[in-house]
């Protein structure tokens, strides 16, 4: 026997839909906060993979940069997997690192700091590299950039005393931030930069002259890497009675553009102790520039500057010393760059340069900074810090 | 067997003429429903603890890593201790990887609930900094 039809059916189909609906968002909510949950529970597991992959890529990087940092002043990085325990740390091996033609002289906008207030970017080297983070690895580049501080617009630079190690045969001094090579290592006569891979002082072409034994002559233009060639320089006369070297900077060169002289004082002359270092004339030539060295070999404790030069012109002196810086009719600030190293300098009477002082030592006197009109003038031919960069090859 | 009794759909009392449940159906009910309340109460206490777990697992891993990025910054290991303010740290060092950087061993234990836990990893820098 069928039941009659309810009055109430509609409504009940009605209800019931309606309860299967809340049913089914309910387990829907129920469905996803449990699927939350278990998110949440194998989060920190993948934060711990994560995490480990971030340290080991950061471990990559610093033995990378240990590794560049002891080997990039030497002429070649010849590595490939420096260390395989650690996943295969490659180096890309590079020849001649400073003194390929793409890393000296060659100005790249590539590679410019934008942030530089100067107009010149110093010179730079880039290396490649394959670091792995325990599951990937990872193209990266390394620029290895070095420029003149002076030149790069910091016209008076004061390092903290630092203790120095010799590495590579270069004196290579530790800061907490800042790592650079000064002038009182040692020197290969062989490498026209004066430094074995350093690119201190692009020249085409140099020779220990043979009047003086200690000066050499070359010529601004990309480095060579075959024999040296060049004549000797003029314009040095010795005093034996007192002590004292002469530069004149208007015969020094044998008369050729872009002549580059580098001078090493020497420590005696004859049965004389060299103490003062007298530089003058009037040298017009701003294409030329001259490189005078003194280091704790010597007892120099004078320098006299006289003339009207405009010859580019670098000095450095090293070692423990108390050193005055003089003048003689100085006339017009000469474009100087001066690098001490552990050598006190006086200077008096005032003096005004155009150009800049780095020193790690006491300074003294009345000296006025000037900016030179070239701001690439003594980048060339300026001492500099060497520093790191890397980043994710994109 | 009155087919009436066969009918899916029950109709609430109330309306004459129709059945109701009966005790035991909605003894069942009431039996499947606390059943299903009790599981989500315990997946919900056991996921919250878990949860919590992994909270501190997440803050323990952090700091490891942010020792790691201080230990690279130049920082001595009894620095990092006393930046990070945290006594489950402790720093050994390891052999050199290769000439110009320096490794130490830093061994992490934190509290997990009522357990304990220790995480190892190597952090790497350049010597020369």
């Amino acid at each position: 026997m069928k039941a009659p039809p309810s009055r109430f059916r509609s409504r009940e189909g009605a209800l019931m839909v309606l309860a299967l609906l809340v049913v089914l968002a309910g387990a829907v909510v129920l469905a996803g906060w449990a699927q939350l949950l278990a998110t949440r529970a194998v989060f920190a597991e993948s934060a711990s993979s994560g995490q480990n992959r971030r340290i080991a890529l950061e471990n990559s990087r610093s033995i990378a940069r240990g590794y560049l940092l002891a080997n990039m002043i030497s002429n070649a990085i010849p590595a490939t997997n420096i260390i395989t325990s650690w996943g295969n740390i490659t180096i890309s091996p590079s020849t001649a690192l400073w003194t390929s033609s793409g890393a000296v002289g060659t100005n790249d906008s590539a590679y410019k700091n934008p942030f530089s207030p100067m107009e010149r970017w110093g010179y730079y080297s880039v290396v490649s590299a394959i670091l792995p983070d325990g599951s990937e690895a990872h193209a990266w580049t390394f620029l290895i950039r070095t420029r003149s501080p002076i030149a790069a617009g910091y016209p008076l630079v004061l390092h903290k005393g630092c203790s120095r190690a010799g590495l590579g045969g270069l004196t290579y001094s530790n800061q907490p931030h800042i790592d650079y090579i000064d002038y009182t290592g040692g020197r290969s006569e062989t490498n026209v930069s004066g430094f074995s891979g350093i690119p201190q002082i692009p020249m085409t072409s140099v020779t220990n002259s043979y009047s003086p034994t200690n000066a050499y002559l070359g010529y601004f233009g990309a480095p060579v890497s075959g024999a040296p060639a060049g004549g000797p320089i003029f314009g040095v006369t010795t005093n034996s009675a007192n002590g004292t070297i002469t530069l004149d900077l208007a015969t020094l060169d044998d008369g050729s553009t872009n002549s580059l002289v580098r001078y090493e004082v020497p420590a005696a002359a004859g049965n004389a102790t060299i103490a003062t270092l007298v530089i003058q004339g009037t040298a017009t030539a701003t294409d030329k520039a001259v490189h005078i060295v003194a280091t704790n070999n010597t007892a120099l404790t004078r320098v006299v500057l006289g003339g009207a030069n405009q010859r580019r012109l670098y000095f450095n002196r090293s070692g423990p010393a108390t050193m005055v810086l003089s003048t003689s009719d100085y006339s017009s600030p000469w474009p100087i760059g001066i690098t001490l190293s552990g050598t006190e300098l006086s200077v008096t009477p005032p003096l005004t340069i155009s150009g800049g002082i780095r020193t790690d030592s006491p300074l003294g006197g009345t000296v006025t900074l000037t900016p030179n009109s070239d701001p690439g003038a003594l980048d060339a031919i300026g001492d500099r810090i060497m520093w790191i960069e890397d980043f994710r090859t994109p | 067997m009155n087919p009436r009794n066969m009918n899916f759909i029950k109709t609430p009392a109330g309306h004459a003429g129709r059945e109701a449940y009966s005790l035991i159906e909605v003894l069942v009910a009431g039996a499947i429903l606390a059943i299903g309340i009790a599981a989500a109460a315990l997946l919900a206490n056991s996921m919250l603890v878990q949860q919590e777990a992994n909270a501190q697992v997440s803050s323990a891993l952090n700091l490891q890593e942010q020792a790691g990025k201080l230990f690279r910054m130049g920082l001595s290991t009894g620095e990092i201790t006393n930046v990070l303010q945290t006594g489950g740290l402790s720093f050994s060092t390891n052999p050199a990887p290769l000439a110009g950087v320096e490794s130490v061993n830093c061994v992490l234990v934190f509290a997990v609930g009522s357990d304990s836990r220790t995480n190892t990893n190597v952090f790497v820098r350049e010597t020369n900094r």
